[in-house]
């Protein structure tokens, strides 16, 4: 055979080299586009799958809770796979959020610390009796939340105190009773827990603030017997060129056994008065259809002394319902406590003269 | 690829490759397969393109089917919500404390006292009291029924949505106490929630 001329076959090879190669690159070129178009619907449907994610918890906890205000003294446990978030703003607005979305709390008293982090959330309920009944308040909690009550041994406001919340609080909660005397002893700092100090009717030791200063998973609250309540947050304060991180005491009040959870179970001063506001206006209400009911009873029996002091109550309430978290709290509570025996001891006269009750 | 070229000395169009001295066989045979190789290449490139138009038409046609389907979805997943939310307005108004029937502290189920109906309906009248109660009740109805001894209706809120695009009717049994009389009669709750457009 004849040797082929050179230039013919270098041309022959040299275009069928550039084919293969245009070939690959033809092929790498179509690859890399869809595989671009893959990754692109994959990673847009993660995002939309984790939003979906958020709004279908949302919606059950928003169903839960809303099955809960209406419940009589229930504990559940729920799963809780996205962390939620429980947060009021200045004027009161208070929503939870998980994930991406957020849920404004509809007409419900919710009282829980900020953040619930854990695997599983744990609610109660509580009957508000203000002495009748205005409301069901809603408490969460998670398994990394504890709660230690540090009482006075020598006190005896103190341990009746005590006696008292721990019949309100759910046994399935994470709870210690602590005497101040050995609180030093005891190890505040543990890994993804958080600590609610709760001091019954005495203050809390340098121990304490101390740990509360450096440690943000430790939370002091100081209840009275009284009624008082101070939430201690964490603030920056000045001190002669000095600027420091203190525990500053922030005061409320308390009136009833659900109000004395709330406290309990709130961490901050804004969103356990935020949740009262709300609560005291919609009493504003109830107590407006009991003074109204009253004409509409047929009774033989005289309601004037009553009348007047369901309308006094109803100021009380429009005032609590903007003066909580104020300094126009005190009084206006010391107001209602009297209200509330005097209502007390009325209605106790209707009951015993065979008169329709107020409640 | 141009499979023939023009003869310098004769200038005839011959095919591509084909010597002008007696070739041999195998100089004929790389001409030809030079001008088949172009048209093959041709060929292999549009098949190529080809796959690819019709992958991507499967792609886009699948598309529109899981479209359609989470459409679908979505649109169940809409009345579920919905009807989740007339349930709970509608025991949001069966256990509200402003009508609940007690004594002495202790309430009873699924009661209400007509008394307290009565004058909730008229609190309610207030543009007040109606935007403060939006928050629990929403853009619905709430009427109580009371059906047996005696028949009553009471219109315990009202705040209709004009251009809704559906509406759930909710019914609850219900206990209707007369603290004047003393009695208990079987009611109903009907409550009609207003979807927003």
């Amino acid at each position: 055979m004849k040797k082929l001329p050179s230039k013919t076959v270098r041309g022959f090879w040299s275009r069928k080299a550039f084919e293969v190669q245009f070939h690959w690159i033809f092929i790498m070129i179509a690859g890399a586009i869809i595989l671009t178009f893959f990754i692109t619907v994959v990673t847009k449907y993660q995002s939309v799958s984790e939003e979906r994610f958020s709004l279908v918890l949302s919606k059950q906890l928003e169903t839960i809770l809303s099955g809960a205000s209406i419940a009589k003294q229930t504990t559940q446990h729920i799963q809780l796979p996205l962390p939620l978030k429980t947060s009021c703003t200045e004027t009161c607005a208070c929503s939870f959020s998980t994930g991406t979305k957020v849920t404004q709390l509809k007409g419900t008293s919710l009282f829980s610390p900020s953040v619930l982090a854990g695997k599983e959330l744990i609610y109660t309920t509580h009957d508000w009796n203000i002495p009748f009944r205005a409301g069901v308040f809603v408490y969460l909690t998670d398994d990394q939340q504890q709660y230690a009550l540090v009482y006075d041994p020598g006190d005896s406001a103190s341990t009746a105190l005590l006696t008292k919340i721990t019949q309100q609080l759910p046994q399935e909660l994470s709870v210690k009773n602590i005497s101040i005397t050995l609180l030093s002893s005891i190890v505040l700092q543990q890994e993804n827990k958080k600590i609610h100090l709760i001091f019954l009717n005495t203050l809390p030791d340098a121990f304490a603030l101390r740990n509360a200063q450096e440690n943000s998973g430790v939370i002091i609250t100081v209840i009275t017997a009284a009624g008082g309540v101070q939430f201690y947050a964490r603030n920056t304060v000045q001190e002669s060129n000095n600027v420091q991180i203190a525990q500053v005491p922030i005061a409320s009040t308390w009136t009833s056994d659900a109000e004395l959870v709330g406290a309990i179970f709130s961490d901050t001063q804004r969103s356990y008065a935020c949740n009262l506001r709300q609560a005291y206006a919609r009493a504003q209400w109830i107590v407006q259809v009991q003074n109204k009911r009253l004409d509409a009873l047929q009774s033989r029996c005289s309601t004037t002394k009553i009348k007047e002091t369901l309308a006094e109550f109803e100021k009380t309430m429009k005032v609590l319902s903007q003066e909580i978290g104020t300094q126009g709290e005190a009084p206006a509570v010391l107001t209602l406590r009297a209200l509330q025996h005097d209502l007390a001891q009325e209605n106790q006269q209707l009951a015993k003269a065979n008169c329709p009750t107020i409640y | 690829m141009m499979c023939t070229k023009k003869s310098k000395i004769t200038g005839i169009e011959k095919p591509r490759g084909i010597v002008q001295k007696a070739g041999t066989k195998n100089v004929v045979l790389v001409g030809r397969m030079l001008c088949f190789g172009s048209k093959k290449s041709q060929i292999q490139m549009f098949e190529s393109v080809a796959i690819l138009v019709v992958f991507f038409f499967f792609i886009a046609f699948g598309t529109t089917i899981w479209y359609g389907a989470q459409k679908a979805s979505f649109a169940q997943d809409l009345e579920r919500t919905l009807e989740s939310n007339a349930l709970a307005i509608a025991l949001r108004a069966s256990h509200a404390p402003e009508l609940d029937c007690s004594l002495l502290g202790v309430q009873r189920q699924e009661c209400i006292d007509i008394t307290k109906a009565a004058q909730f309906a008229n609190i309610t009248l207030q543009e007040q009291a109606r935007l403060s109660y939006f928050e629990l009740f929403g853009f619905s109805t709430i009427v109580l029924h009371q059906l047996y001894p005696e028949n009553l209706s009471v219109l315990l809120y009202n705040n209709q949505l004009s251009n809704a695009t559906d509406i759930h009717a909710t019914f609850l049994p219900i206990l209707v106490e007369d603290p004047n009389k003393n009695t208990f009669s079987f009611g109903m709750l009907e409550v009609h929630t207003y979807a927003m457009p």
